[in-house]
């Protein structure tokens, strides 16, 4: 996939991530659509280029996020090689896939960056949160459905889709 | 060779991607802050854009729904009112009473706003992580902001400024598990931290000894010991207090007075001048 495309998503991805996601919190989460596009983007694109993305995408979620700096990025990479460890052993093109592997890997990236932040910051009162993991990845569960469609829509006009189908 | 060598380039370009993921943690916070505002500082007119964008639909959307519930208000609010005026009259009588205090008081607001206004910013973005609580306004060093100044929407508290770019700031809300605000509570005067949890609507309160009379709905507001903020700004009210028989301290939980997510700009109290208030 043209660089320009992955550039020009994650920063409307961004866009709306810091803007308008923070007012449909539910229960004082938020769904994070970085998590969405990367599975997206490992699960239908080609997989010796996902790499380089999937940390682009990670590195640009640290830039705007308040926490350890790379923090996100070396999680990214755990998961984008978590997923290509099972992508090929899964039905990646359906829809009910897709959002199953958004729920595990929303699960695992923020049990690990939760329990990583709690030892940083020292913070015993982070890992009270740990409830939240499983609504937020519920909720990225959600969102990830118009997000696939749209991504699925945009890729096809683009014609990007036929680029993975081995 | 040539597939030989694009393979062994690709593997190779993966590893050095690992190594830099990891030396980034390595980079001193102060550093790193500032390689984040920097990147991120191209898209701050754009933030800023959508997000008066979606104030504006908000906004829109609220008060329609409180015109509604504004018209059956309207008639208890009439007699509330009438009430009010005759009980206005009683307290003339209390306020003359108070008024060679109030003299004393306004003398020492002359003192602190002779030293100047803090400067206004609107909130352009929000934190990306959901564990994480900060964010990102539309001031930064070209307008004499600096890391530590102190952010307050309404003379309650906001948070603190953690990294500053030329003209956008990140702000360490007081919700932020990294978060703690040296406090005191106004009526028993007993002091403890305010820490931040990562939820939006609550901090604790710690290190508040067991025998401490605290009680739902007291309030809390900044000690200003250790310098890092001024004294008296209003943190929130006690909505939970827990008492386990073996622990030293009593398990405090606070409302912000701010829900974090309705405002829309804030100020900024430079360092220098809480720290002529101090003086």
């Amino acid at each position: 996939m043209p660089w320009i495309i992955i550039i020009s998503i994650t920063l409307c991805i961004t866009l709306i991530q810091t803007t308008l996601v923070p007012h449909i919190s539910v229960l004082g989460t938020q769904p994070d659509l970085f998590i969405v596009f990367l599975v997206y983007h490992y699960l239908n694109s080609d997989p010796k280029q996902t790499f380089h993305a999937n940390w682009a995408i990670g590195l640009t979620k640290d830039f705007f996020s308040a926490g350890p700096f790379g923090l996100i990025t070396v999680i990214f990479v755990i998961l984008g090689y978590l997923i290509s460890v099972i992508r090929g052993n899964i039905f990646r093109r359906h829809l009910i896939t897709q959002i199953m592997v958004t729920f595990i890997i929303s699960i695992i990236y923020n049990l690990i960056y939760l329990i990583t932040l709690s030892v940083l910051l020292s913070s015993s009162n982070l890992l009270a949160m740990i409830w939240k993991c499983p609504v937020i990845a519920v909720y990225n569960s959600i969102i990830a459905i118009p997000v696939f469609l749209l991504l699925n829509r945009l890729y096809s006009s683009l014609r990007l889709s036929s680029i993975d189908r081995r | 060779m040539g597939r030989n060598f694009s393979r062994f380039f690709k593997r190779f370009s993966i590893y050095i991607l690992i190594a830099v993921s990891v030396s980034l943690l390595a980079i001193p916070e102060n550093i790193s802050n500032h390689i984040k505002l920097t990147v991120a500082s191209p898209l701050a007119p754009v933030q800023k854009i959508t997000s008066k964008t979606v104030n504006y639909f908000r906004n829109g959307f609220r008060k329609m729904a409180l015109m509604i519930k504004a018209a059956d208000k309207e008639e208890k609010l009439e007699e509330e009112v009438f009430l009010l005026q005759n009980k206005l009259i009683d307290h003339q009588n209390t306020i003359n009473m108070l008024n060679k205090k109030l003299k004393t008081a306004s003398e020492l607001r002359k003192d602190i706003d002779s030293i100047g206004k803090p400067s206004i910013a609107d909130i352009i973005g929000y934190d990306t992580s959901n564990f994480r609580k900060s964010i990102l306004i539309n001031i930064g060093r070209k307008q004499g902001i600096s890391v530590d100044d102190t952010v307050v929407f309404g003379s309650a508290l906001v948070g603190r400024i953690s990294a500053v770019g030329n003209s956008s700031s990140r702000v360490i809300l007081i919700t932020d598990p990294a978060s703690s605000v040296p406090s005191r509570f106004l009526e028993s005067r007993t002091q403890g931290i305010v820490q931040g949890t990562g939820n939006d609507d609550t901090c604790v309160v710690k290190y508040i000894s067991r025998h401490a009379e605290i009680k739902e709905g007291n309030k809390i507001i900044s000690s200003g010991i250790g310098g890092l903020f001024p004294k008296s700004i209003y943190i929130g009210d006690i909505v939970e207090v827990k008492d386990s028989g073996a622990k030293l301290f009593k398990d405090i939980n606070l409302k912000p007075r701010i829900d974090f997510l309705k405002i829309e700009y804030v100020s900024v109290i430079k360092k220098s001048k809480v720290q002529k208030i101090h003086n």
